[in-house]
């Protein structure tokens, strides 16, 4: 449109000039004024334009130059003396955090091995609270445990030493670019060498835009017949890369050189040279762009970029020309021509010597053989990650920010985890015929002290990121609620102890307001007499659990449920004694928690910190406890669960695990053998287990025979230390008849020493002891020996506990 | 390397401190608690806890090792709570020593938020030391997260055994926790239980 308008008008002037002279002269300096004005719109226009490159380039230059991922990472391996952990399981640390055997382990990220003895050079990281430097030791191992550490280098031996974290993933943007950020100095000497003498040999003399090396690359170009040389500078390509699209067009050229000049104007040769090394296209893993050499080298090597050797940093050069062409992995006999090149300009330069080029030549490509994906090997943990996150970031920050989340994953435990998942699902569907690949899985590991989530699967495919089972599985939860009806009734210990009689013996039939019936029954169909409240719980009778509950009140039970931790809103039916409520592992796992915690309610956390991109902490997610049960009850309640174990329904643990641990837990089975679920803990870990269809369809599997294998699996291969429980002051033990859950003594031939609340022991003797002759006349045994018939449940209920009082 | 010596918790001197001064609130208002896990503690704001005498926190557990010659160590301050074998090897308190050391420069540094990370990862070592759960304890009433100090202390008590001195210790930490939240009654209550405490040590 402008085009033509101007057309016209010039064809105007000529028609003007062939008029008579003296208005030719007039024309010719109205035209020279024309051409003046012009001359300095132009010249404004251009400054203008130029201002506005100038703002474009301060703009990515000074503020915030990349979207950067946020980087998640593992917890840091600490080490220190007489900790439980293996030669093995140090060497899979090492292998996570990409170390390399070598003989001479002096460069970070390298380490020798000979059996238990270990020599390494840890790299230096920065933490939120401080800086790990780098150190050369020594590590030995004995069996299961770590026996000394000792300094190789001038640093004296510590006590304790943190080992960087590994990292387990990134959030990415949209456009899923990623890199890692490097500075200056971190850009190895020699590979600013080979790209110098690669790219732009005279990068350090020219303002931006280098004309020799145009018209050189012109004449190869021209000789050529083809384009075989560039003439862009590095400051050129930098601006290709940050601002322009790829199109090849004479005023993308110009804007080029036009921005290469402002950038040098502006900034220092090392700065131009930091930002080229981050923004750099080096390769494209599915969706995500590899920018950068930091980036690259862990694309490329598994390595940091700082630990690279000669030959990588010239493929690396290399690659600068045509990622994709070149690509080590797709194309590695061309790779390695490029590469050789790269060596040989090198060497020309003599930036090193010919015996070098040739034998870096000699080496293989040396390429990790898997590109580390973006996306993590941890789909369901960083699931919880970022479910954490998003209370409190928003989802820009995440994927831009180039935040460091810190995150409380143990990668050996969650290994253990998933091959426990991964081993025993097939082996289970064969043991019950089930259709393979039908039994699906969740497994939830926790420590028990401060909370942190150690290892989450959330199905039997570990590495898909698809439906999380573990956070989002929603099934009836069977008996795992029993513990809190019991704690609630042991939290009245004017009515209840462990050693409360509690009716099996007749049926319970529960008639609603609403006129409906409700008779639960026992899992083995049977009715076992009266049973103490410790055994109803070690065996899960419903029949028992369910009457004490309806004592108690569905609403008491409730309160408790959410002094454990359960957030979800419940609703007060009687059914709920028997677990007819959905939840997922996630929110059982929270109220274990509480009980393996001794009563303190500890929130589940999976992140311990974040910190900005430069190490600048953001957010700290401190250890929290709030006392949610008082020290007795608590005590009491776990004892009650270290009897699931030691004759109750999970005594099976036995056989792989030592009672010595003093393991506590509960099995759950629903109706009709759905679901099938496990919770248990030592001293230090606690772990979750569901099993069960997505279909929902039976698996014929109860919580003994599924999910606690798992557990056992799990468990059996972590260190475990011993349930210890420190009885508090209120509690006192005393000797019980079993039989009777009356005060025994020497004379009688069956005893349990129990403990109590102070003042809430039974004060009846036993018949068989031998204060029982001295003691009242009742016929205690009088409810065993026949007439319960009539008796109804309630009543014969509190017959025994109006003994009791 | 310290010396064996009585347990000194983080802040004896800081609790006096504390019972001076947060007693009478000078501006009034609702003291600042955190009950969020989430949210940075408040910032440091003026506050009436100095953070200067805070004193080194220091292990309950035995320090055998570091009295090399003397084959019979003193009693520490009160029989620790029996620890699971391999909880109580020397090198494990080697560990934790250094944990705390640089809790402690932490703490005179002023930056509490460091000594309390630091005291979680000596936890991450030894969950069931009760001594460092009172140190925690400690902190959080300084920063005035009441609740947390509050509940960090009566963990601490649920694995102190028999230390009658630490349990005294953490129902004076309760009780200036309560009194901050204006919780009296629960104060008194807490501060009768200290004098229960201490005198079973006698």
């Amino acid at each position: 449109m402008t085009k033509k308008t101007s057309r016209t008008s010039r064809s105007r002037q000529r028609v003007a000039a062939s008029k008579p002279y003296s208005t030719a002269r007039r024309v010719a300096s109205l035209l020279g004024l024309l051409l003046l004005g012009g001359l300095i719109v132009g010249l404004l226009a251009l400054g203008t334009y130029t201002l506005h490159l100038d703002s474009i380039i301060r703009t990515q230059f000074e503020g915030k130059r990349w979207a950067l991922p946020a980087r998640v990472y593992a917890r840091p391996l600490e080490l220190f003396p007489g900790m439980a952990l293996s030669a093995e399981q140090f060497a899979s640390e090492l292998a996570l955090l990409n170390y390399r055997a070598v003989e001479t382990p002096i460069r970070p990220g390298t380490y020798a091995r000979q059996g238990e003895l270990f020599e390494l050079t840890t790299r230096r990281f920065s933490f939120w609270d401080g800086t790990e430097r780098s150190r050369r030791m020594q590590v030995a191992f004995q069996g299961k445990s770590l026996k000394g550490l000792s300094s190789l280098d001038d640093q004296a031996t510590p006590g304790l030493v943190r080992m960087e974290p590994a990292e387990i993933a990134g959030i990415y943007p949209a456009h899923q670019e990623d890199r890692i950020l490097i500075k200056r100095e971190e850009i190895p000497p020699v590979l600013v060498d080979a790209l110098l003498a690669v790219e732009d040999r005279s990068f350090y003399e020219h303002q931006g835009i280098d004309f020799k090396g145009i018209s050189r690359a012109l004449i190869a170009n021209i000789r050529a017949g083809r384009t075989v040389q560039g003439g862009s500078t590095l400051t050129q390509q930098l601006v290709k890369n940050f601002f322009l699209s790829n199109e090849r067009t004479l005023s993308r050229k110009l804007n080029e050189m036009l921005m290469a000049v402002l950038i040098e104007w502006h900034y220092g040769k090392d700065e131009i040279l930091e930002a080229y090394g981050n923004e750099v296209y080096l390769g494209q893993d599915g969706n995500r762009a590899i920018h950068g050499l930091g980036l690259a080298s862990r694309f490329y090597f598994d390595r940091p970029l700082g630990d690279l050797d000669l030959h990588h940093i010239a493929l690396l050069v290399g690659l600068v020309r045509g990622p994709s062409y070149y690509d080590p992995r797709r194309h590695p006999e061309r790779a390695k021509q490029r590469r050789a090149l790269v060596l040989d300009v090198m060497a020309a330069q003599a930036l090193i010597s010919p015996e070098d080029a040739a034998t870096a030549k000699q080496l293989p490509l040396e390429v990790s053989p898997k590109a580390p994906n973006g996306i993590s090997r941890y789909p369901a943990f960083l699931d919880l990650v970022q479910r954490q996150l998003r209370e409190d970031y928003r989802e820009e920050d995440l994927t831009s920010e180039g935040l460091q989340i810190f995150t409380t994953l143990d990668p050996q435990v969650q290994a253990m985890t998933e091959k426990a998942i991964i081993d025993r699902l097939p082996s289970l569907e064969k043991q019950v015929r089930l259709d393979p690949e039908q039994l699906q899985g969740a497994a939830i590991v926790a420590d028990t002290q401060s909370g942190e989530v150690l290892a989450i699967v959330g199905g039997r495919d570990v590495r898909l990121a698809g439906f999380n089972r573990a956070l989002d599985a929603r099934r009836p939860v069977g008996s795992m609620l029993k513990p809190a009806i019991y704690l609630t009734a042991l939290e009245h210990p004017n009515l209840y102890t462990l050693a409360t009689l509690l009716d099996d013996q007749n049926p319970l039939v529960y008639t609603a307001r609403n006129g409906k019936q409700w008779s639960p029954a026992n899992y083995d169909k049977r009715y076992h007499g009266y049973v103490m409240l410790q055994d109803a719980l070690a065996h899960s009778y419903n029949i028992p659990t369910a009457r004490l509950g309806l004592e108690l009140d569905v609403l008491k039970v409730i309160e408790t449920l959410h002094r454990l931790g359960i957030k979800r809103e419940l609703r007060p039916l009687p059914s709920l004694l028997l677990g007819a409520v959905d939840l997922t592992p996630l929110e059982l796992t929270q109220m274990y928690e509480t009980f393996a915690s001794g009563g303190f309610r500890l929130p589940l956390r999976a992140i311990r910190e974040v910190t900005a991109a430069d190490g600048e902490p953001l957010q700290r997610y401190p250890l929290s406890v709030e006392k949610a049960i008082e020290p007795g009850p608590a005590y009491l309640i776990t004892t009650a669960m270290q009897r699931v174990i030691q004759i109750g329904t999970a005594r099976a643990i036995n056989s792989r695990l030592s009672p010595q641990l003093g393991i506590a837990g509960k099995t759950g089975t629903t109706d009709d053998l759905r679901d099938s679920w496990f919770a248990g803990f030592s001293g230090n870990l606690l772990s979750v287990i569901w099993l069960g269809r997505d279909d929902n369809q039976p698996i014929r599997l109860n919580g003994a025979s599924g999910a606690m294998r798992v557990w056992m699996e799990i468990m059996g291969n972590l260190p475990l230390e011993p349930l210890y429980l420190a009885p508090p002051p209120s509690i006192e033990r005393v000797l019980i008849d079993p039989q009777t859950g009356f005060r025994a003594d020497g004379n009688c031939p069956n005893v349990q020493s129990l403990p109590f609340l102070v003042g809430s022991s039974p004060s009846l003797p036993a018949p068989c002891s031998t204060a029982f002759f001295y003691h009242s006349t009742t016929d205690y045994r009088a409810d065993d020996s026949g007439n319960h018939g009539e008796a109804g449940s309630d009543h014969s209920g509190n017959f025994f506990r109006r003994l009791l009082e | 390397m310290m010396k064996a010596s009585l347990y000194k918790p983080l802040g004896v001197v800081l609790l006096l401190w504390l019972v001076g001064c947060t007693a009478p609130i000078p501006y009034g208002g609702a003291p600042v608690v955190d009950r969020s896990i989430r949210r940075q503690p408040p910032p440091p704001e003026p506050s009436p806890v100095e953070v200067n005498p805070l004193s080194r926190p220091e292990p309950i557990v035995p320090q055998e090792h570091s009295l090399p010659a003397d084959p019979t160590p003193p009693p520490p301050a009160g029989a620790p709570a029996p620890q699971p074998p391999g909880q109580t090897s020397q090198q494990t308190n080697q560990a934790v020593v250094a944990l705390l050391d640089s809790a402690a420069s932490y703490v005179n540094a002023g930056e509490l938020e460091k000594a309390a990370a630091a005291l979680e990862r000596a936890l991450r070592i030894e969950p069931r030391n009760a001594g460092i759960w009172h140190d925690l304890g400690q902190i959080r009433l300084h920063q005035r997260q009441y609740e947390q100090a509050e509940s960090m202390a009566s963990k601490s008590n649920s694995l102190a055994g028999n230390d009658r001195v630490l349990q005294a210790r953490n129902w004076r930490l309760i009780a200036v926790a309560r009194r901050a939240m204006g919780d009296m009654a629960g104060a008194d209550t807490a501060e009768a239980q200290a004098v229960v405490s201490e005198r079973g040590v006698q």
